[in-house]
């Protein structure tokens, strides 16, 4: 299944959403209420299965209960709209909507822990090499929540920065709780995954990396793009087989698989696992090689400027576009 | 809000309270800090203070106390004084800085050494500084119009005996310049920028903690945090 946040076209709050086949998206806590009108017999549950329906946070904590009751829905609507039939809510309220319809949100517009890996990929180490040693244990810094962005939006070049980058990266959402998991278990603790564009002031990083500790460079507003689907793990194939590529402009400049990372998917969450995971959390893979940071001084220089269209596509979930727009005047 | 209500509360509910950390799942808390060796003062000072973002989680609840996760390993203890944010603000200037201050919190900043060491060949102590109930922080906001204000001295002791005492005005970066300096991210209501005794000028290093250690931190309006240490 795949699942978005969007905003309603009427009153602008930000909804959960269920993507149906044929692409339209259906609000799921407004889909279930109609739902359950129509099969009749009110259950106690009604209200607190439709009260966790509205948003990614809450929904994903339900766990399978969760994903039971969104394939219900999923059900219900394929059997009405194969009949032809519009299914509004009981005021003619809309509760299915085109993609071209609405705004897509970040899937998860405010997870509690945003942990985006760093030099995870042997190439991209390669890449960068001279400047970092290959780590021992998973490498990664924290993503602030005032960070994350949808898909389709701009993303403001701050005036801090000349050096601004980009970082195609699978988003890996956890379901259930995670304390200490070991890697053989970790994948039961995931959700799914989306797209991360992990957006760095390259020059503001490392000046902070010289002095102390690293974490602006990578926080600027704007700088998490995520989306533009969230896909159920099942959705995604083999992991080590997942293709995730960047292109600027529409010229490629990123195109791996996530075979060549350092540790995989089950090995990050694992070790993450140690600060203690929640439902909706969310742990990224690291990025391949092919960023601008890597390029060599006579080469002519990749940063990120504004106007330019920065598309992060990854194998099976979509494409996550965004545009660079100037930023704010510096302080 | 600390108040002079607060003994009355006390009378007839404080016993019954659960007490939990006063700080949202969503919030962010930035103790500036930086590398280990190296202290910066004011006269040659990096423009942008660093710092460390500790996630809600790592704080234990009021009554618990501080988990080590595991039973051996070195692991330390720094006083901070945090600065709670109260409106949402984005490139800020440290002149309007104080009034993003909705109120004050002692914390308890505790860093995995072992990690810290080797996170620090690469990254920035996210694991060091993010274990589940290590650290530690006030059962209390003390809202800015109910204290005294700028500037604050915090001291701390462990097992009874003083280990760290600082003054708000000791550090390099004011705390109306850390939160400046931090407002480039944006900062929401509920955040938390902090200043540990580790960037002091006054201080001495971080203090090593083993099982069994009583810890006090207090500071003269913010009231005193208490917690023991234990292990798995």
């Amino acid at each position: 299944m795949k699942f978005v946040s969007f905003e309603h076209p009427a009153t602008r709050a930000v909804r959960f959403g269920l993507v149906l086949d044929d692409g339209a998206i259906a609000d799921l806590q407004a889909a279930y209420g109609v739902m359950r009108a129509v099969q009749g017999g009110a259950q106690p549950s009604d209200d607190m299965n439709a009260g966790a329906l509205h948003d990614a946070l809450a929904f994903i904590t339900m766990g399978d209960a969760g994903l039971a009751l969104a394939q219900q829905v999923a059900d219900f609507l394929r059997a009405v709209r194969s009949g032809g039939s519009s299914v509004s809510a009981p005021d003619g309220a809309p509760i299915v909507f085109s993609q071209s319809e609405v705004a897509l949100r970040a899937p998860i517009p405010q997870p509690r822990k945003f942990i985006a890996a760093g030099k995870n990929f042997r190439d991209h180490m390669a890449e960068m090499s001279g400047t970092i040693p290959i780590p021992r244990r998973p490498v990664a810094f924290a993503q602030m929540s005032t960070t994350i962005v949808g898909p389709n939006t701009a993303v403001p070049h701050p005036p801090e920065t000349k050096a601004l980058d980009y970082e195609v990266e699978v988003a890996v959402v956890i379901g259930k709780p995670a304390v200490r998991v070991s890697a053989d278990a970790a994948l039961d603790h995931v959700f799914g995954y989306t797209i991360f564009n992990d957006i760095s002031a390259r020059d503001v990083y490392r000046e902070e990396g010289r002095t102390g500790i690293p974490l602006l460079g990578k926080n600027f507003p704007g700088f998490a793009p995520l989306g533009p689907v969230l896909v159920t793990r099942d959705e995604i194939g083999s992991l080590p087989d997942v293709r995730l590529q960047l292109r600027v402009n529409g010229e490629t400049r990123q195109d791996a698989t996530l075979s060549s990372m350092l540790f995989n998917v089950e090995q990050l969450v694992a070790h993450w696992s140690q600060i203690g995971l929640e439902p909706g959390d969310i742990i990224t893979t690291g990025t391949p090689s092919g960023v601008a940071a890597g390029r060599k001084a006579d080469e002519t220089p990749w940063w990120l400027k504004a106007g330019d269209i920065v598309e992060a596509e990854v194998a099976g979930i979509g494409v996550l576009r965004n545009i660079i727009v100037a930023g704010p005047d510096a302080a | 809000m600390q108040s002079k209500d607060e003994t009355r509360f006390g009378q007839r509910d404080m016993a019954s309270v659960r007490w939990r950390r006063p700080i949202g799942a969503h919030a962010k808390v930035l103790v500036i800090g930086g590398r280990r060796e190296g202290k910066p003062d004011a006269a040659n000072r990096p423009r942008q203070p660093t710092a460390f973002l500790k996630f809600p989680t790592s704080f234990a609840e009021p009554d618990a106390a501080l988990m080590l996760p595991r039973r051996d390993g070195r692991f330390e203890i720094d006083a901070a004084i945090g600065f709670v944010i109260g409106r949402e603000a984005s490139r800020v200037s440290s002149k309007d800085a104080a009034g993003l201050i909705f109120g004050y919190v002692l914390l308890a900043d505790v860093t995995d050494v072992d990690a810290y060491e080797e996170e620090a060949r690469t990254n920035n102590g996210l694991l060091a500084k993010n274990h589940p109930g290590l650290s530690a922080i006030s059962r209390v906001i003390h809202s800015r119009d109910a204290s005294a204000g700028l500037p604050f001295s915090v001291r701390m002791k462990v097992n009874g005996a003083a280990r760290q005492s600082f003054s708000t005005t000791d550090f390099p970066w004011s705390a109306e310049e850390a939160i400046a300096a931090w407002s480039l991210p944006t900062l929401v209501p509920g955040d938390i920028v902090a200043l540990g005794a580790a960037m002091a000028r006054t201080t001495a290093p971080l203090v090593a903690i083993s099982p069994g250690d009583e810890i006090e931190i207090e500071s003269d309006h913010l009231g005193t945090i208490r917690h023991t240490v234990q292990s798995p």
